[in-house]
């Protein structure tokens, strides 16, 4: 048979015809159109029934109350709760996307031991037992060579605080050291007995002068800024904030006073030398003489020139904080010099606010419902009256964020032989590296009572109930130090589980009728009194409530001195450099805290640039233009301490001859540059620059 | 403004007075709308951020030197929105029911001319597929599709949460839903309540009348695209760099 | 020992020394096919777009290689409905360059898009307001017609041609190529225009939106007008490119003059409509939008030099020149004028584009700056590479220069 060309075009042609005429092509079509949504790889969400769980935030002692969204049983959103009376339904953005937190890739599941040889590390895993013998053994070592033991609590308040504080009393050679807000520290310290725990009753105060503390960005509770604009709109608040740079806070401030770098201090004294002066402080103190010779020297324009401020700015200032009642002053603890801090604490007394509502709270403790601690005196702490190289054994519990711990003061007071215990769900690259990690539960997974915000008026206490299994291997640290007390022959711990004894706190509170109760469930505020049973207060807390303490009425106030910290105070060590360039530390305070955070905050970082990322140094452009540098170019920062390398950026917020950096990634590479005063807080260092 | 007595017109009103530059608003709505953390080339101009806070400067040196915060979203343009006249295929639409102006992923091309359109900048590419940590893609969102490479997505108001407030009405029976019953992730994260959010075309809502106040104004007012988002600052020098006189001439040609 | 393949009367190289004259651009092929490998299996992210500059260095060497590319519509329209036959010397080589043109910039545009396999989808749901549909469908019906006008230069080859029946379909194709030649030029008048509508359009970019003449922007009509400028120039150079390099007469003079000469009349329209549009654009559309033209052209090295460029160096001067008999007769001026009319096109399509996206939109944006990654750059030379390719393979095997023949027996 003979096929001719023109038949097998014409089959050809015709079925091609006929099969548009047949679905296949066009569910081919579809079908590709369908393949072409999503890749198979993309991952999809999960289903389930979406349900509103409600918690406390542990990540920072502003305790805000949340409202977690569940798929199943997994958080996947987090909010805050509107009716809360101490957090009014603000978070921070590290509380945003705190859920993801568990997933960290730097999470420790294992306790692991940590060998640091020539610069790197390396790390092996161990069984909790194990762990437990080597620091047994470590802790009979200690006793041995009569070595300090030291417990480091960047939390204190808490249940699993006072455990530590009982195995510190027990232990030979122990130390309790609480790390909470420095300055109200070096405020207490002031005073030759004890007065309670104290805060900063911002709420009522009439005005506030804040030494460069970031109240308006996430600093104590995050609705801070809220309250206080509400206020300021309305006449009612005024604040003042003194620092170098233009900052956040600077901007919604009232009244924005920039100073040179590190010439807090001499503000301070500038107005406590006006106030002195023109007799506007009643306060009675048995060195007030010698304080009022130290003072003399800082006259108005001789601080002036030192700051870099008018006379007329720091008279002013001194007389709106004096006479306009309430008044407080407020300081940032990780960056300022105890003088510093000492010197912004004197105002308060000055102004004789210690005490008094808008001023600086003095609270009540919160009972714990547990064992009283003999000689508590003897092993309360703080890091400066340690004497250096002298811990055998330093036991940190990092397992909750939001505290300042100084990696280089704790270095100073490691003994040569010194092990670093650290309890933590995480193992950061840290130059101070712990030779032990015991891993703890992260937010969201274990049960932890939390205690008072800084900028609240009374105590109060939270508790951040878990909804979500943690990990095996994660101890929680009230576990753990029960364990090592069993295992280092330390007799008197509490026993229970945390749940236990937070319970029995619960309890102890109910019983002591004061107070008022949170419940979120219900949105009400109801007096303890009120209360039906402890269930009803246990349940308020358990789900985003909280109690808060009725306001204390003090009656009367140990002495105190006002020259405490200040006998090496002197007007010319106060300046930092002035026709040098200056390196000054950007410390994103509760956003950047000795933690991790999700990654997810790249969002803000550097998919933004609205928070300082990576390795930056910003630079007004008058400066950066005399030195030669264009935005974006790569240059070298040298101190008399160190190198590193940064990204230069513009900014005409930053005083002239100021390089901000930021510290949130090598922080350790950061640190190493600045120099250090007596306390090891970070000082403003003279720097150069260099193109790379 | 096109306003619609029975249909909700979705806008929002920012007070620059108020936003203290945190970034939460930015964080809520990169969990709520399941988008991935960067990767780690991935920067301020790749970076997928529905809604971004810009700090925005009066240009004075220093201590002259004064900043806003600005979060920028899409502005739901109601007027010849830009970006859905030009999309060859159909992947934006304009929802007369609510105003919004929604992204179809699945249909997209990945052409970007809806960027090159958009004058408000807030559309944003998928120049990588998404990937999260191992684990952290179990707190995804099942109210909003996950998306790969390749496809434009922008701020649609949150579209998941007016469904799911739809839903729940219908399961109550109800048709309208209330005004605290549906709001963006941004708005509800805002801690200094800088962000208000509402139905425009409802005379009443706080929304509508702060829009009118004469510290509003909007971004851009000239180009005619009608946005649905407003801002207000009591600062002059703010107005001043916005260049806010016609939104001021067009708020009293419209309300007299 | 290809002989049999290449047009009696003609000569061409050896074919050894046309391998190493293909080598080269092979290898920047090769280079480019791994780049594209590249941008499609890791995505995007491959190159150095941005948010910012959705668009790049690939749609820039769209537009320009589509403008250029006009020739092939043009020179068609000329001859075959405007019957001017002194460019049937050219046409071939006009339809081959269009289709490589053409063919390059839909290729780029696979790579380009994000998701390549939903292509179809804008036939699927087309948007009639949008311009880029108007695009997609005419330049893929427009790569369809020259694919066919191609083919008939393809089948006259000296092997093919002995199949009888490839000679009786070329022959048929032939008495529809009228057909063709018509609505190639419908569909180019229509992309070409809808390519400057792209922009034209763009009401969140007062730089580049123009008032509407019509359903139509302004910026519609010129690329149109530019385009059919450009395209006998292109052609002019090309062909003398061509001759150049491969030592021969392809021409008469009398083509060349007649190129110059339609190109210089289009150019000077262009010119003159060029600059009152600017000049309406300057005062009334630009301020309109609250944006005064000024403001667009303080940023360093983007000053209004760019515009005096485009119009002044790279349009009026070579109009000038085209119409100028005694100048035109001139080789070297005509080549420079040419030149200077592509430049001046090729600047048109930079500041389209790539200007457009650099300018600030909102009162708080930074003039930006944009460098295209090595992947986007071999990816644009892979196109120029497949062109010398594909035109090298032509012109060997095929009769491009029907004229070339008797000026080699001269």
């Amino acid at each position: 048979m003979n096929i001719t060309r023109r038949e097998i075009l014409r089959f050809v042609g015709g079925s091609a015809l006929g099969l548009l005429l047949t679905p296949i092509p066009w569910k081919a079509l579809d079908d590709s159109a369908v393949w072409t949504q999503n890749w198979p790889w993309i991952p999809e969400p999960r289903r389930g029934d979406i349900s509103f769980k409600l918690t406390t935030c542990s990540l920072c002692p502003a305790a805000c109350g949340m409202r977690v969204r569940c798929v199943g049983n997994q958080p996947v959103s987090l909010s805050g709760i509107q009716t809360h009376p101490l957090s009014q339904g603000a978070l921070c953005p590290m509380g945003i996307v705190a859920h993801h937190l568990r997933y960290h890739p730097a999470r420790v599941s294992r306790p692991l031991r940590i060998i640091q040889k020539n610069g790197s590390s390396r790390s092996t895993a161990m069984t909790f037992d194990e762990a437990l013998d080597d620091i047994s053994f470590a802790m009979k070592d200690a006793r041995v060579s009569s070595q300090t033991i030291a417990v480091v609590d960047g939390r204190p308040g808490r249940t699993a605080s006072h455990l530590f504080r009982q195995f510190a009393a027990q232990v030979p050679y122990g130390r309790y050291i609480s790390y909470s807000e420095v300055s109200l520290d070096v405020l207490g310290s002031m005073f030759e007995k004890p007065i309670g725990p104290l805060g900063y009753d911002l709420d009522h105060a009439q005005v506030i002068v804040s030494f460069g503390v970031p109240l308006c960005d996430c600093w104590g509770t995050p609705a801070r800024t809220a309250r206080y604009l509400g206020k300021k709109f309305e006449g009612k608040q005024k604040l003042l904030q003194i620092e170098a740079y233009r900052s956040r806070t600077s901007e919604m401030a009232d009244r924005w006073i920039p100073i040179r770098p590190g010439t807090d201090a001499a503000f301070a004294l500038g107005m406590a030398h006006v106030i002195l002066k023109e007799k506007l402080s009643q306060a009675k103190s048995k060195d007030l003489s010698e304080f009022e010779s130290i003072v003399s020297t800082f006259s108005p324009s001789v601080v002036a020139e030192v700051c870099g401020v008018s006379e007329d700015t720091i008279v002013e200032t001194a007389r709106v904080f004096s006479m306009s009642k309430p008044s407080v002053a407020v300081i940032d603890g990780l960056t300022n010099s105890r003088e510093a801090q000492a010197a912004v604490m004197i105002l308060n007394l000055l102004v004789g606010n210690v005490g008094w509502k808008g001023g600086v709270a003095v609270r009540r403790e919160v009972p714990t419902g547990l064992a009283d601690i003999k000689n508590t005196e003897s092993i309360n702490s703080n890091m400066y009256s340690i004497p250096d190289h002298s811990i055998r054994v330093m036991l940190i519990d990092e397992s909750l964020s939001g505290c300042q711990l100084s990696d280089t003061l704790l270095q100073k007071k490691l003994a040569e032989n010194g092990i670093v215990v650290s309890l933590s769900p995480f193992v950061t690259e840290r130059p101070f590296c712990a030779q032990y990690v015991i891993p703890t539960p992260v937010f969201l997974e274990s049960l932890t009572d939390l205690s008072s915000p800084h900028d609240s008026e009374s105590s109060s206490m939270s508790i951040s109930f878990p909804l979500v299994p943690s990990p095996t291997g994660v101890v929680d640290p009230i576990y753990f130090i029960q364990r090592l007390a069993s295992a280092a022959g330390v007799v008197n711990i509490e026993s229970g589980t945390m749940e236990e004894l937070v319970k029995r706190r619960a309890g102890v509170l109910y019983g002591e009728k004061r107070g008022t109760v949170f419940n979120a469930s219900t949105g009400q505020l109801s007096g303890v009194r009120n209360l039906l049973s402890t269930d009803d207060m246990w349940n308020a807390l358990i789900t985003g409530g909280c109690w808060i303490d009725s306001a204390e009425i003090v009656k009367s106030f140990p002495a105190f001195r006002l020259s405490a910290f200040l006998s090496k105070v002197d007007i010319n060590k106060l300046q930092s450099g002035k026709n040098q360039l200056v390196l000054v530390p950007f410390i994103e305070k509760t956003v950047y805290s000795n933690s991790e955070i999700s990654p997810l905050m790249s969002k803000v970082g550097q998919e933004s640039g609205l928070r300082p990322f990576g390795c930056r140094a910003y630079l007004n452009p008058t400066t950066a233009e005399v030195i030669g540098i264009h935005e974006g170019c790569r240059i070298v920062l040298q101190t008399n301490k160190g190198s590193m390398e940064a990204e230069a950026r513009y900014d005409a917020s930053i005083m002239p001859g100021i390089v901000g950096v930021s510290n949130t990634t090598h922080p350790q590479n950061f640190i190493a540059l600045c120099e250090m005063n007596d306390n090891a807080a970070i000082c403003p260092t003279p720097v150069k620059i260099q193109k790379v | 403004m096109e306003s619609n007595q029975n249909k909700p017109r979705y806008g929002m009103v920012i007070d620059l007075d108020r936003c203290n530059g945190c970034g939460n608003c930015t964080l809520a709505c990169a969990v709520e709308n399941n988008i991935p953390p960067a990767q780690p080339e991935e920067n301020e101009r790749t970076g997928i951020t529905w809604m971004r806070v810009y700090k925005v400067d009066n240009d004075k040196p220093y201590p002259e030197n004064r900043a806003v915060y600005l979060p920028l979203t899409c502005h739901q343009c109601d007027h010849h929105t830009p970006c859905e006249s030009v999309c060859p295929q159909k992947a934006v639409e304009y929802d007369t029911e609510t105003g919004i102006v929604a992204q179809i992923p699945v249909r997209c091309l990945g052409c970007r001319y809806c960027m090159t359109a958009c004058p408000y900048h807030a559309r944003y590419f998928n120049w990588w597929d998404p990937e999260w940590l191992k684990g952290m893609e179990t707190t995804l969102n099942p109210d909003v599709s996950t998306r790969m490479r390749g496809v434009v997505e922008k701020c649609n108001f949150c579209h998941g949460r007016l469904q799911a407030a739809r839903a729940k009405a219908a399961v109550e029976g109800r048709r309208a839903i209330a005004d605290s019953e549906y709001i963006p992730a941004c708005a509800e994260s805002c801690p200094t309540k800088a962000i208000y959010f509402g139905n425009l075309a409802d005379a009443n809502s706080e929304v509508s009348q702060l829009a009118k106040d004469k510290y509003s104004f909007r971004l851009l007012e000239q180009l005619g695209t009608e946005p649905k988002v407003y801002f207000r600052s009591e600062q002059p020098w703010v107005h001043q760099k916005m260049d806010t006189k016609l939104s001021a001439a067009a708020k009293e040609n419209a309300h007299g | 020992m290809d002989k049999q393949y290449i047009a009696r009367g003609v000569s061409r190289m050896s074919i050894k020394k046309f391998g190493l004259w293909m080598l080269p651009w092979s290898i920047m092929l090769i280079l480019g096919a791994y780049a594209v490998y590249l941008c499609l299996i890791k995505g995007l992210n491959q190159t150095n777009m941005d948010n910012r500059f959705a668009f790049g260095l690939w749609i820039y060497l769209d537009l320009t290689v589509i403008a250029l590319g006009a020739g092939a519509f043009f020179t068609g329209f000329l001859l075959y409905i405007l019957k001017k036959k002194e460019l049937k010397a050219v046409i071939n080589s006009a339809v081959v360059i269009g289709f490589i043109c053409y063919s390059g910039a839909v290729g780029v545009l696979m790579v380009d898009v994000g998701q390549p396999l939903r292509a179809w989808f804008t036939f699927w749901h087309p948007n009639v307001h949008s311009m880029l549909t108007e695009v997609t469908f005419c330049i893929t019906c427009y790569l369809l017609v020259l694919a066919i006008e191609y083919v008939p230069v393809i089948l006259k080859n000296r092997k093919i041609k002995q199949f009888s029946s490839m000679l009786v379909f070329e022959h048929e194709l032939h008495k529809l190529i009228i057909v063709f030649a018509a609505v190639g030029t419908f569909l180019s008048f229509f992309h070409q225009g809808s390519l400057g509508g792209l922009y034209g359009v763009l009401i969140g970019r007062p730089f580049a939106f123009r008032p509407a003449l019509g359903i139509w922007p302004t910026t519609f009509f010129l690329f149109i007008i530019s385009a059919a400028a450009a395209g006998p120039c292109f052609i002019l150079l090309t062909t003398a490119l061509a001759s150049k390099l491969s030592h021969k007469h392809l021409v008469t003079k009398e083509v060349y003059q007649m190129l110059g000469k339609i190109s210089g009349s289009i150019l000077i329209f262009y010119v003159l409509l060029k600059t009152i549009d600017t000049l309406i654009w300057i005062n009334s559309t630009s301020p309109s939008l609250g944006f005064s033209a000024a403001s667009f052209y303080k940023f360093s090295g983007f000053g209004t030099w760019i515009m005096f460029t485009e119009i002044v160096l790279c349009g009026l001067i070579p109009a000038l020149i085209l119409l100028n008999k005694k100048m035109r007769m001139h080789f070297a001026w005509l080549i420079t004028a040419a030149s200077l009319a592509c430049v001046g096109i090729v600047i048109n399509r930079f500041v389209m584009t790539i200007q457009t996206l650099a300018l600030p939109t909102l009162p708080f944006d930074q003039f930006l700056s944009y460098v295209p990654s090595w992947q986007e750059v071999a990816t644009f030379l892979a196109v120029l590479a497949y062109g010398m390719l594909v035109y090298s393979l032509s012109f060997r095997y095929l009769t491009l220069f029907p004229q070339e023949r008797e000026l080699e027996s001269l």
